[in-house]
């Protein structure tokens, strides 16, 4: 009976105009925001890969210079995007594009997008997730608005409860007719989007694999937020006297649900979990690296017990007279902890940031949009874990970097050298290994998108147990 | 057109309107969705200038403790390098000025550099902005301004409000009854229900998205506000009004309202967007990265170069050549910045351009044009932003000439010379004005 039900309700799902006509042109927008994210897309990773090998250039020909003069001058490192990045782009218009490697400190990527943006509305970029995730449900809403309030009002919905169909098999048909009928129509937008995907030829997914596992865990994240919106749909039909009513409620609940929710839920953590300033971080920084962490003493100190250790070691009472690069050993020594104290607070920074992003999770639950973001995010790889696996990998670089110049100096040069001689040249620069950067893998997207899969499983049963609930109170 | 105004029309209307409970539930979710942005509008804004107050005093203590920290040494090297250091220091700190309507921008501050630093380095590619720190996923993801909130949710209510109409009265077959009832034909009788619509959204607007401003002390730009809000009203109702007169059944112009709504406050903003980056393609910042590096390095390689050229254009400073740490360092910043500020103009000039593309067309969707006359109250909208990019500029001019010359003498500032350094100049509301100080 059940087949019976599903196939009357997608036969008459597929003969409604609306579904065509707005199905249509929902694929058509996802199509052309699609193609144009992903032409943006490769533009910029085209431009990316220039522009660091142009910068490498520049540190392979520096010339003669001081070596440490020469790491000043740094290197950048630019995090790479996949396809998918291109269906949601995540936190990367936010964050910055580029990072600053240099000797004795860890900066803040440069450049975000966002602050060079021409005005807009500021209700969010019209992205392909976006159109997926938020206007779909808005088709969905459209189409099964009137699933029972339309039985109801041609009085259909008493001749079927006097043959003796159950509202219950009835409802649940109607929700599985309605998911297969928006599934029908947005199939062609998923294939193109794992089309994208797998066109991407390489580094596809998050994690620099084909990006299979990534496309299908979020297709059928899609398929199952869809499958969500329908059954509330259905559900507020069953439990509304009008079309009109149901129509004007679930309007309200897709707003507050894709709009309301997740900002006043950002303004909140916001408020609830602020992170320190710019100018408070760097100053703890400072006094850190300055005074030292408890136990180890001031700069000074540190640097006074590194010399006598030193001087000790080699026998010789002066600086001068050691067998080795002494301003070198002395950065090398004074470089390790500045990045100590760096790790504990960028830690703590990023941990901070972490509690953000679960505060925010929690907050918004009540929104199955918001999973549908965070998913699409993490699985994208434009999510904060990425951002931090991108920024730790090139903190990493800018410790072996930095270090392995401070080591040459200390084993070329003896005593104290001036900053102003110019003893390192192209071939010390060359001999640093190029910046390359391995995104984490798919475990890893999918363990970042795990939290949300598991909230959009949870609203996937409590959209069905809805469903049972407004069975037992649909009346004629 | 009196009978437009019929007392007897507009009471009718009045009490119908009154009597449907779902105009009273969509008038208070509207209330309550503004309300919330409008408070939390106006806290960030109130915070923004209780900051801006504490400038003032920060700044003084900072300059006490230079003070203090320059008496204890004499003028040479050492004074010198804490010359250097103070002028890389936040003694230079700077915060945009913003308007009296604050609270219907304030969400452009947690994207714009709004507290630049005037600097003996280049804070062009300072990679550790002094400003909030904010986690990516909340900035893309916060609360939107309070005009982008009536933009986004006002709409709805007001095509919601004004769905079928006459379509309503057609399809219960009251339509022809009114029509013999109303003692002037159904224009008044329209007209009215569209008033009274029009009159209930614009005070609840109003209502809500006042403590945006009064939360903030400095709060001000109410009647540009209120008028513009009027405005965004009417054309919503008349567009709901519209709609609801053609020829189609209730539900179909509920849907159309929703397609009109959908298209006006997305798609036609996002094809602007769309069209202001054609129209004016931005340079590209990673490009610019290649020009940055390419200017430090011509630096470095000239360093000895700049720095004689320096003591030539200066001869009152006695030239310590070769120049050493930090006199050596700085010539070489003001090269760069010759370099850099061009390009970085060219950033500002293309955002400039695109904004006035925006402001152009903005008038094809209504919830562009109040976001855009939103930020311009709150003074945070684009051409007051590069006007702040342009007056720390000279302000990083005049900051320059005074603490240059005693780095590159080697003897460091004075204290009567630190105590009357440069300050970023603004009055007590935040706005720049010449020659009132910090």
């Amino acid at each position: 009976m059940m087949a019976a039900l599903v196939m009357k309700e997608l036969r008459a799902q597929l003969r409604d105009g609306r579904l065509w006509v707005l199905g249509a042109a929902l694929v058509l927008l996802f199509a052309a925001m699609l193609a144009l994210a992903e032409q943006r897309r490769q533009a910029a990773e085209q431009e990316r890969r220039d522009v660091e090998t142009a910068s490498r250039a520049q540190w392979d020909h520096q010339g003669a210079k001081h070596p440490h003069r020469g790491a000043h001058f740094g290197l950048y490192a630019f995090k790479p995007s996949g396809p998918l990045a291109a269906f949601e782009p995540g936190v990367d218009a936010q964050a910055g594009q580029a990072l600053w490697l240099e000797p004795h400190k860890r900066n803040m990527a440069m450049f975000a997008p966002a602050a060079d943006a021409a005005p807009s509305i500021g209700l969010g970029a019209l992205t392909p997730a976006f159109v997926l995730g938020a206007l779909v449900p808005l088709l969905v809403v459209v189409l099964g608005h009137g699933a029972v309030t339309r039985e109801r009002e041609s009085g259909t919905l008493r001749m079927l409860q006097a043959c003796g169909l159950n509202a219950g098999p009835m409802l649940f048909g109607k929700w599985l007719g309605l998911c297969v009928a928006v599934s029908l129509v947005l199939l062609p937008a998923l294939l193109m989007g794992a089309g994208l995907a797998f066109d991407g030829g390489g580094a596809s997914g998050a994690g620099g694999d084909d990006g299979t596992i990534e496309v299908i865990v979020l297709g059928a994240a899609l398929l199952v937020a869809g499958s969500v919106w329908a059954a509330v749909a259905v559900s507020v039909s069953a439990l509304c006297r009008s079309s009109r009513a149901a129509l004007l409620t679930l309007t309200g609940v897709w707003v507050v649900a894709v709009f309301l929710v997740p900002r006043l839920g950002a303004t909140a953590v916001e408020r609830l979990a602020p992170l320190p300033t710019g100018q408070a971080f760097w100053s703890d920084v400072g006094r850190d690296i300055e005074h030292g962490l408890p136990g180890d003493g001031d700069a000074k100190q540190r640097q006074q017990a590194f010399e006598a250790r030193l001087l000790a070691e080699h026998g010789v009472s002066r600086l001068d007279d050691l067998p080795l690069g002494a301003n070198a050993a002395r950065r090398l020594f004074r470089d390790a902890y500045a990045a100590r104290v760096h790790a504990l607070h960028f830690d703590a920074l990023w941990a901070a940031q972490s509690r953000q992003q679960s505060l925010l999770r929690g907050l918004t639950a009540i929104s199955p949009y918001a999973s549908v973001r965070a998913i699409g995010g993490a699985l994208a790889g434009t999510d904060l874990a990425h951002r931090r696996h991108f920024e730790d990998a090139a903190e990493r670089y800018r410790q072996t970097f930095t270090t392995r110049m401070d080591e040459w100096d200390r084993d070329a040069t003896r005593g104290l050298t001036s900053f102003e001689s110019r003893y390192a040249g192209d071939a010390q620069w060359r001999a640093i290994p190029p910046w390359t950067y391995e995104p984490p893998g798919w475990r890893f997207a999918l363990g970042a998108a795990m939290p949300d899969l598991a909230l959009l499983a949870a609203w996937s049963g409590i959209s069905i147990a809805a469903l049972a609930f407004a069975a037992r109170r649909v009346q004629p | 057109m009196r009978r437009y105004f019929d007392s007897g029309t507009w009471r009718a209307e009045g009490l119908r309107l009154r009597r449907q409970p779902f105009a009273w539930i969509a008038l208070a979710a509207l209330l309550l969705g503004l309300l919330a942005a409008a408070v939390s509008a106006g806290m960030e804004a109130r915070d923004w200038r209780r900051a801006t107050a504490a400038d003032a005093s920060r700044r003084a203590a900072q300059l006490d403790a230079a003070i203090a920290q320059l008496r204890g040494l004499a003028p040479g090297p050492a004074a010198a390098q804490a010359t250097y250091q103070l002028g890389r220091g936040e003694l230079g700190a700077t915060r945009l000025a913003v308007g009296d309507g604050l609270g219907l921008g304030v969400d452009r501050l947690r994207v714009l550099p709004a507290q630049l630093k005037a600097t003996l380095d280049s804070r062009h590619v300072d990679a550790r902005p002094p400003g909030p720190l904010r986690n990516p996923l909340l900035a893309d993801g916060g609360l939107p301004g309070v005009p982008a909130m009536v933009a986004l949710l006002l709409p709805l209510v007001a095509l919601a409000l004004c769905a079928g109409l006459p379509q309503e009265e057609r399809e219960q077959g009251r339509l022809g009854l009114l029509r013999l009832q109303a003692r002037h034909g159904l224009g008044p009788v329209f007209i009215a229900a569209l008033g009274w619509r029009w009159l209930a959204l614009w005070l609840v607007a109003t209502l809500a998205t006042l403590p945006a401003l009064l939360i903030d002390p400095g709060g001000g730009g109410l009647w540009s506000w209120i008028l513009a809000l009027a405005a965004f009203c009417g054309v919503w109702v008349a567009l709901g009004g519209l709609l609801s007169l053609l020829p189609m059944s209730g539900p179909a112009a509920m849907l159309s309202a929703l397609g009109l709504w959908l298209l006006m406050t997305f798609v036609v903003p996002a094809g602007l967007l769309w069209g202001a980056q054609r129209e004016v393609p931005m340079p590209s910042r990673l490009a610019a990265i290649v020009q940055i590096r390419a200017a430090q390095q011509d630096s470095e390689v000239k360093e000895d170069a700049l720095a004689r050229d320096w003591y030539a254009r200066h001869p009152a400073v006695p030239a310590q050549l070769p120049a050493v740490w930090p006199a050596s360092f700085v010539p070489r910043v003001l090269a760069q910045d010759q370099v850099l500020r061009p390009l970085m103009r060219e950033f500002d000039e293309a955002r400039l351009r695109q904004a006035a593309f925006m402001e152009r067309w903005s008038w094809l969707s209504p919830g562009l044009a109040l976001t855009l006359t939103g930020q311009r109250l709150a003074g945070t909208d684009v051409a007051s932003h590069v006007r702040y990019l342009r007056e720390v500029d000279a302000f990083e001019d005049r900051w320059r000439e005074a603490l240059v010359p005693p780095v590159m003498d080697r003897r460091g500032i004075n204290t009567e010379a630190l105590a009357s350094l440069p300050r970023f100049m603004r009055d007590a509301t935040g706005k720049t004005r010449p020659g009132s100080p910090l």
